[in-house]
């Protein structure tokens, strides 16, 4: 499927932040993946969201003429560093102790004397844990992604179908509940599956511009 | 970044390094993307879309700050959270109450009280279980670690087998370690299965949600479905199963072990739980499944007994403790002799090793290491040795050699006349490998000839006692060579005899009428005797009818008949009468072979001396006979009594006495009593438990008429039990490695036939293609799909020949890839078995079927052209009755009709399978 090259990708028609429709389909897709990495870092619910009003913002005025250079990474090192970057920010801030439910340590490197090499090491481990947890979360978005499509086009009935299958009910059940048979259950979600497996693909596809 | 282990291992990753990208575009880093791809490959794709689609403000609960949905099952969900104070993580199942009983509740707190309380390292420490808006919430430690099977399965990827074995093993110990802990705390787990032990990276189990399946239902789903069954099906213990609560113990929990135990080993799990509820709940009650050294080769006997131990049906057979079963499996890990055994074969062991110490010394072998393959205690291996050397000391060797003969086959003989005994045959297993044990030593004990032929001869006589008639042929062979002196030809000719006897039984059956003739002529040529001579022929005749050639054993036996006769040798009349009822019936005679056979039968049993088995054959026969000639209630008492003597002789899990079950199934199944049927059937089935060729084999053919019975008994379901049965059965022809024989082909035949019936012309094609190829897969052989599929041509063609049959048009749109499968089994068949082999033939045959039914004349001409070549060569080799001579003249017919004359004349019933046969 060749896509002309004038044809834009999601990323490039970012870099016009006058492209209404492209960035609320931007920031509502990618904002639950934020909000929901940082709070696998640990942070409140509150500050996550704080997170990613402020990642937000700040890529928007870093994408004016924004031009990603494919060798230095694809979009989602990018997202994550950003995210990261903010998420560093807001721990350094100073916090009002009784507000908060309670303190949840956030790893940061403020005020101390030379890591150590202790230190290091467990700088080191948490890195590796935090692009582990991005990474789980930004195949989560894809699928969202995927799925939130897959219910704007399929029939009512299948869908239905499908979500009761996600819920863990068994096959047998859910034809009978539906009257129909297992095999129609089966077809509804192979035909969802072989979708999402297109949808997703293209969405990766797409962000890479 | 890394992917996280849950999702996908990095071998997965690696291997898919190789592929590019579909797009075309080679991304930076194409190896997540396809990591993603991974999970579609799977129902992991469910899982993660699940998780994906909920909403992220889960805020909190019960005062813990949710962070994500790890899974949500049929009875709860299962967050990850973070404890307020300490940010700690944790997991939360919330388990919504359906109907919240004050006592359920009650006993719920005390359970789990005492399991907060237990402290144990391998139980998933439980911080809290509060009540939370309507819902039960356990509060527990968080596991990174991996479900059992999943460990497992990476394990034996990863590691060399037997570091994979060690740690395998060690890691159950502990899971059971802990479930007697909780037992002995009064806990019982109760729905034990992989996903219920994590296991860490260092191989730590980590055991969760225990006493969880009772007290807090699920949805009324499961409850309707299965009367109130709670816990996950694949993973139930029959005791769960029929559902009556008192019976669960901690001996259920003992089952569970085992299923997990197995699932560890062989990478499979023991139950299928694909299945539909009804044939599953059918299959744990009844079927034994097929000992983990079946599927993964080179795995100890041991640990195949502890398992199967652990899943005995009858919970008084089974290890009764959590802590017996982890006691067994650290007595193999230090290599002492486990508990878990045979009975019979350690109490043949002990008497012997009591008796016989010397000659066990003398063999140099200890008779555990007969038994387990274990040497049970130094101190038998030092007597031995000590023993030993008492023996060299003293003088003539040759003198020494013909002692150690002589007490080696006092041994032996010894053993025989303890394999008679009804437990002891019971157990084949055991038995066959003390024989093959004793039989192998023989050679290195270094025995002079006439005691080695001595021995060999009683030994033929022990394994064809237990019904190992092949191995039994073996052993008489050998015994002949050595018997090759003049004054040894009476003895020789004995053997073949005996030989001839055991060889009608196995595969090799055209070899038996030679042997027979052989000895015929010694005698002959000897003048023994005229009664011995008369039961040579009376041998001779029963070799022929087994070896298909019906006239000539006609003729033989009524030569029988009057020699013995003449000698007044009444038991080798009532033999003589019994074959020629047989060939009589094979001539198509079915009349006179009735009354041939009640005459036998009455005679057989005037005679106050013939030997049980002997009764018994020709009882069977009797029965046999009539049932064919439609007289079931005549039949009955023949077969009843017949099973009886064999059941008693024999034992329950012998050839022979399924051979009666069955006969006397089939009787009351055609007297209508479907019920007591198909229990024998499963009777049958259950008891052929050791996992050898041949009881597997007779299994599965026991399964093909067990499908029969319920096809013909029609309850709701009962379908669906035959065919999982059938399925079942095909799998255990594949590993048996009998799927070339007729009964293994019928029941593909079967199996595909009940398929279209029940789920109509697109399920068969789809079976056709996927159910073959997963049993070549079991069977390490591609010709296993060929033979599945074989018979299935004919009702393929039969349903071409009726446009108005619904599967009509699904089949004609699929015939040209049709033609090209079977055209491609033809072709494999041709290379692996050459053009002259019968299963060749029949492959051929199913393609000249299909192409009849294709309209294009080459087609047809086709047809014409490979039908009537296999017509010959079948005509050939058994003569015009054969079963296939009729099908290749149906084919025949159908071509010789116009191509428009597409109706049916009434299918011919399938040839009955001369599968009943004593």
């Amino acid at each position: 499927m060749a896509v002309p090259q004038t044809q834009h990708t999601l990323i490039a028609r970012l870099r016009d932040p006058s492209d209404e429709a492209a960035w609320s389909r931007f920031e509502n897709g990618y904002r639950e993946l934020v909000v929901r990495f940082a709070m696998r870092q640990g942070l409140q619910q509150s500050d996550a969201e704080d997170v990613a009003q402020s990642v937000f913002q700040s890529l928007l005025s870093a994408m004016k003429g924004f031009t990603l250079d494919k060798s230095k990474g694809r979009f989602r090192d990018y997202l994550f560093r950003a995210v990261r970057n903010e998420i560093s920010r807001q721990s350094a801030k100073p916090r009002p102790k009784a507000a908060s439910e309670g303190l949840v340590e956030v790893k940061s490197s403020g005020g101390r004397a030379a890591p150590t090499e202790l230190d290091q090491a467990a700088d080191f481990s948490a890195e590796l844990e935090a692009q582990r947890h991005f990474e789980h979360e930004w195949i989560d978005h894809h699928f969202r992604m995927a799925f939130t499509e897959i219910r704007r086009t399929f029939s009512p009935d299948s869908v239905a179908i499908f979500e009761r299958l996600l819920a863990g009910t068994s096959v047998e059940s859910t034809a009978e509940a539906f009257a129909t048979t297992t095999q129609a259950v089966h077809k509804v979600k192979q035909r969802i599956r072989d979708r999402m497996q297109e949808l997703v693909s293209a969405q990766i596809a797409e962000e890479d511009g | 970044m890394t992917l996280r282990r849950e999702e996908v291992t990095g071998e997965q990753l690696a291997a898919s390094v190789e592929k590019t990208d579909a797009r075309g575009a080679s991304c930076g880093d194409s190896r997540e993307d396809l990591g993603i791809t991974q999970v579609f490959l799977s129902d992991a794709w469910m899982q993660r879309t699940a998780q994906a689609v909920t909403m992220h403000e889960l805020g909190h609960l019960a005062g813990y700050q949710l962070v994500r949905v790890v899974q949500r099952g049929v009875q709860g969900t299962v967050y990850e959270a973070l404890e307020p104070r300490t940010g700690r993580r944790v997991a939360i199942k919330r388990l919504p109450l359906v109907d919240a009983h004050a006592i359920e509740a009650d006993r719920f707190e005390r359970e789990t009280e005492a399991l907060a309380s237990l402290g144990h390292p391998n139980v998933v420490a439980l911080l809290a279980a509060p009540v939370d808006d309507g819902a039960r919430l356990m509060v527990m430690e968080w596991i990174d670690g991996l479900p059992l099977d999943r460990w497992a399965d990476e394990l034996w990827n990863r590691v060399t087998a037997r570091e994979a074995l060690a740690a395998i093993v060690a890691c159950l110990t502990k899971v059971a370690n802990a479930v007697a802990a909780a037992h002995a705390r009064g806990i019982m787990h109760r729905d034990l299965k992989p996903s219920n032990v994590l296991v860490l990276p260092s191989g730590e189990p980590k055991v969760l949600d225990f006493g969880l399946a009772k007290g807090l239902h699920a949805t009324t789903e499961t409850a309707t479905r299965t009367g109130g069954f709670a816990g996950t099906p694949a993973w139930a213990s029959p005791e769960q199963i029929a559902g009556n609560p008192r019976d669960i113990d901690a001996r259920t929990d003992v089952h569970a072990l085992g299923l997990l135990l197995y699932r560890a080993l062989s990478g499979r799990a023991a139950f299928d739980g694909t299945l539909a509820i009804l044939p599953l709940f059918e299959e744990i009650r009844t079927r034994t499944p097929f000992a983990p050294s079946r599927i993964r080769k080179g795995l100890a006997r041991e640990l195949d007994l502890i398992t199967m131990h652990a899943l005995e049906k009858d919970r008084a057979r089974r290890y009764q403790s959590a802590e017996s079963f982890a006691r067994d499996l650290a007595r193999f890990t230090t290599g002492e002799p486990i508990d878990a055994h045979p009975p019979s074969a350690w109490y043949v062991a002990r008497k012997f090793v009591g008796r016989h110490r010397t000659v066990a010394a003398l063999l140099g072998l200890t008779l555990a290491a007969i038994v387990t393959g274990t040497v049970v205690s130094a101190a038998l291996a030092v007597e031995a040795r000590d023993a030993r050397n008492a023996a060299v000391a003293r003088a003539d060797e040759a003198e020494q050699a013909r002692t150690r003969a002589e007490r080696m086959n006092g041994f032996f003989q010894d053993l025989l006349s303890n394999l008679r005994e009804r437990e002891v045959a019971g157990d084949r297993a055991g038995a066959r490998e003390i024989l093959t044990l004793a039989a192998e030593s023989i050679e290195r004990a270094g025995t002079p000839r006439e005691s080695e032929a001595d021995l060999r001869t009683t030994l033929g006589v022990a394994f064809f006692e237990i019904g190992e008639y092949a191995r039994s042929v073996e052993q008489y062979a050998r015994a002949a060579m050595l018997l090759d002196r003049q004054d040894q030809a009476r003895a020789r000719a004995q053997v073949f005899l005996a030989q001839a006897r055991s060889l009608m039984r196995t595969g090799d059956r055209a070899q038996a009428p030679s042997a027979a003739r052989t000895a015929i002529e010694t005698l002959t040529a000897l003048q023994v005797p005229a009664a011995e001579i008369a039961e040579a022929h009376a041998v001779h005749a029963a070799a022929l009818v087994f070896a298909g050639l019906h006239a000539k054993a006609l003729a033989e036996a009524e030569r029988a008949i009057e020699m013995a006769r003449e000698a007044r040798a009444l038991h080798t009349l009532a033999n003589a009468m019994s074959t020629r009822a047989l060939a009589l019936g094979d001539a198509g005679r079915l009349p006179e072979a009735t009354e041939q056979a009640i005459d036998a039968a009455l005679l057989a049993k005037s005679l106050d001396d013939l030997r049980p088995l002997e009764r018994a054959r020709m009882l069977h026969n009797a029965s046999f006979m009539l049932t064919n000639s439609k007289r079931p209630l005549e039949a009955l008492p023949f077969a009843e009594e017949s099973l009886a003597l064999r059941e008693a002789h024999f034992g329950k899990g012998h050839p022979a006495t399924t051979a009666g079950r069955t006969q006397l199934a089939k009787t009351l199944r055609d007297l209508g009593n479907f019920d007591q049927a198909i229990l024998l059937h499963l009777g049958s089935i259950e008891a052929l438990v050791d996992n050898s060729n041949e009881s597997i084999s007779l299994r599965a053919n026991t399964r093909r008429h067990l499908a029969r019975a319920y096809q013909v008994r029609a309850n709701d379901n009962d379908d669906d039990l035959a065919i999982a049965t059938l399925k079942t059965g095909l799998e255990e022809f594949a590993i048996a490695r009998q799927f070339e024989s007729t009964q293994a082909m019928s029941a593909g035949d079967y199996y595909f036939r009940a398929i279209l019936q029940r789920d109509g012309g697109d399920a068969l094609l789809r079976a056709l293609r996927d159910e073959p190829a997963r049993l070549a897969q079991l069977a390490n052989d591609p010709l296993a799909a060929c033979t599945a599929r074989c018979e299935s041509a004919r009702v393929l063609a039969l349903t071409m020949r009726k446009p108005r049959d619904p599967a009509y048009a699904v089949v004609a749109s699929a015939l040209p890839s049709l033609l090209v499968m079977y055209r491609e089994d033809l072709a494999h068949a041709m290379t692996q078995l050459g053009p002259k082999s019968e299963t060749t033939r029949r492959i051929e045959l199913a393609l000249a079927q299909l192409l009849s039914v294709d309209l294009a004349p080459e087609a047809r001409a086709e047809a014409q052209e490979r039908a009537t070549s296999v017509r010959e060569a079948f005509v050939q080799q058994s003569g015009e009755r054969a079963a296939g001579v009729a099908r290749c003249d149906e084919v025949l017919r159908w071509l010789a009709a116009s191509p428009t004359e597409t109706q049916a004349s009434p299918a011919q019933a399938p040839a009955a399978s001369p599968s009943s046969r004593p």
